[in-house]
């Protein structure tokens, strides 16, 4: 599974980014993503739906998920007020993963 | 013979509209500003919550403060934990977030006499422990909103003063010139709200221009960015560099504009521009007479206002002030000083 994930704005104006391959990862994390992707219903999601209709309101996150598996893919653009409660514990491990990839390349 | 205009109904063109704002014309201004459509949504979200027995305030309310918990869920009121007037509560966050948001409250009512966001006693909503590790703080249309951090790269966002002012300013904006948040209008809508941001916390500290250290989101910092900031109006651009963050890319001065896509093609960018022309007022006639001529040139403002549009606003606030001996002579001259070393207008 490949996830291409990024992060953006907010108060701190961050930009957070991640690519990452499931297949290269250790097997209990790649396992709980996918686990998490499941759990959002991800590829059932309606990105039109769920996509910010317009730029802010001030400060709000912006998400932006891209996974792509053989046979199937799906980009999903959401932001603090749009994005499902479902969604969350993706958007959690992704950027928890983000962050730990900038401190290892320090 | 002031025109009638029609306003969502699109009589009149959108460019029609600007020319007549930037010209004075007030019916212009709140036109663009839809500021009707904000109020009533409001007040349909206020009857949404009636179930917390909240009174609707009346115009002349007191800007009653409602502290919510949200107990780490990812939902917004879930829990009223301190209403205006409560007891202090055990959660030692609660009273920072309630103190904060009065210090903030209190400001703006003595020094621009302005009655909480709306001017007409809105509520502070103020939510708190929104989310797991939410590294963020925003303001909604309604209600602001703070995260808790993860403890290593931010703190407790709901801990800052500079934090809940800056969050406060983005709804006075919406309730004056409701500032479109894109380009340079919604840089300027940053810019306004790290004024009254830096404004208040040097007023809650006793510091003056020369005295603060103007920087942005340095008391949000957790222990993986000690000694580091998010933005400094004094310079931009040198807030922080560190391999988490990266380098700030906030520019000081026009010839490095950003032209980019990124965050709503540069919101919190090129507000670093207006950000250091502040500070250079500031330093010159005192960060509170500043912050006069600001607020005063919010007002006058509109939702598709540009850098060039603000600096002459802010210049013609200036005039007005001193014509009325609300600041010295000479802020005028010193305010288009500011501006001309960030380049503008351009």
């Amino acid at each position: 599974m490949n996830i291409d994930f990024a992060l953006t704005g907010g108060y701190a104006s961050l930009n957070l980014t991640l690519q990452v391959e499931t297949e290269n990862l250790p097997a209990e994390l790649a396992a709980q993503i996918e686990a998490k992707v499941a759990e959002a219903g991800f590829f059932e999601l309606l990105p039109e739906a769920l996509k910010p209709k317009e730029p802010g309101p001030p400060d709000v996150l912006t998400y932006r998920i891209s996974i792509s598996t053989p046979g199937r893919s799906q980009t999903v653009v959401v932001n603090d007020l749009t994005a499902p409660e479902a969604l969350r514990p993706l958007l959690g491990i992704l950027q928890d993963l983000a962050w730990e990839q900038r401190r290892r390349a320090r | 013979m002031q025109k009638r205009l029609v306003t969502r109904a699109g009589f009149v063109p959108p460019f029609v509209l600007e020319s007549l704002a930037a010209a004075g014309v007030d019916e212009a201004r709140i036109s663009i500003n839809d500021s009707t459509k904000i109020r009533e949504r409001r007040s349909e979200r206020i009857i949404d919550t009636a179930f917390w027995a909240v009174p609707t305030p009346a115009p002349t309310a007191a800007a009653a403060r409602q502290v919510f918990d949200c107990e780490t869920k990812w939902q917004q009121r879930v829990k009223l934990v301190r209403g205006e007037g409560d007891p202090a509560h055990t959660d030692a966050v609660v009273n920072k977030v309630y103190d904060f948001a009065g210090v903030v409250k209190d400001y703006f009512k003595t020094k621009f006499q302005r009655n909480s966001i709306d001017n007409l006693g809105m509520n502070l909503i103020l939510n708190i422990h929104y989310g797991v590790k939410y590294m963020n703080a925003f303001w909604d249309g309604d209600e602001m909103t703070f995260g808790d951090g993860d403890g290593k790269i931010f703190v407790n966002f709901a801990n800052s003063l500079d934090v809940i002012a800056h969050e406060l300013a983005h709804g006075i904006t919406q309730f004056t010139c409701n500032l479109e948040y894109y380009s340079q209008s919604g840089a300027l809508n940053e810019h306004f709200s790290d004024v009254f941001g830096t404004a208040v916390t040097q007023y809650f500290l006793g510091q003056d221009a020369h005295t603060a250290d103007w920087l942005i989101g340095d008391e949000i910092m957790g222990p993986d960015l000690y000694g580091e900031a998010l933005r400094s109006m004094r310079a931009p651009g040198t807030a922080y560099d560190n391999p988490l963050l990266g380098k700030d890319p906030q520019p000081d001065h026009m010839d490095r504009y950003y032209t980019g896509p990124a965050d709503n093609q540069g919101v919190h960018i090129n507000s670093g521009i207006p950000n250091k022309a502040f500070y250079l007022t500031a330093m010159e006639i005192g960060t509170q007479e500043a912050a006069l001529i600001w607020y005063t040139a919010l007002g006058k403002l509109w939702r598709t206002a540009k850098f060039n549009d603000a600096v002459n606003v802010i210049v013609e606030s200036t005039r007005i002030l001193v014509r009325d001996n609300k600041i010295p002579l000479g802020a005028t001259q010193k305010v288009r000083a500011a501006f001309k070393a960030v380049g503008l207008p351009k």
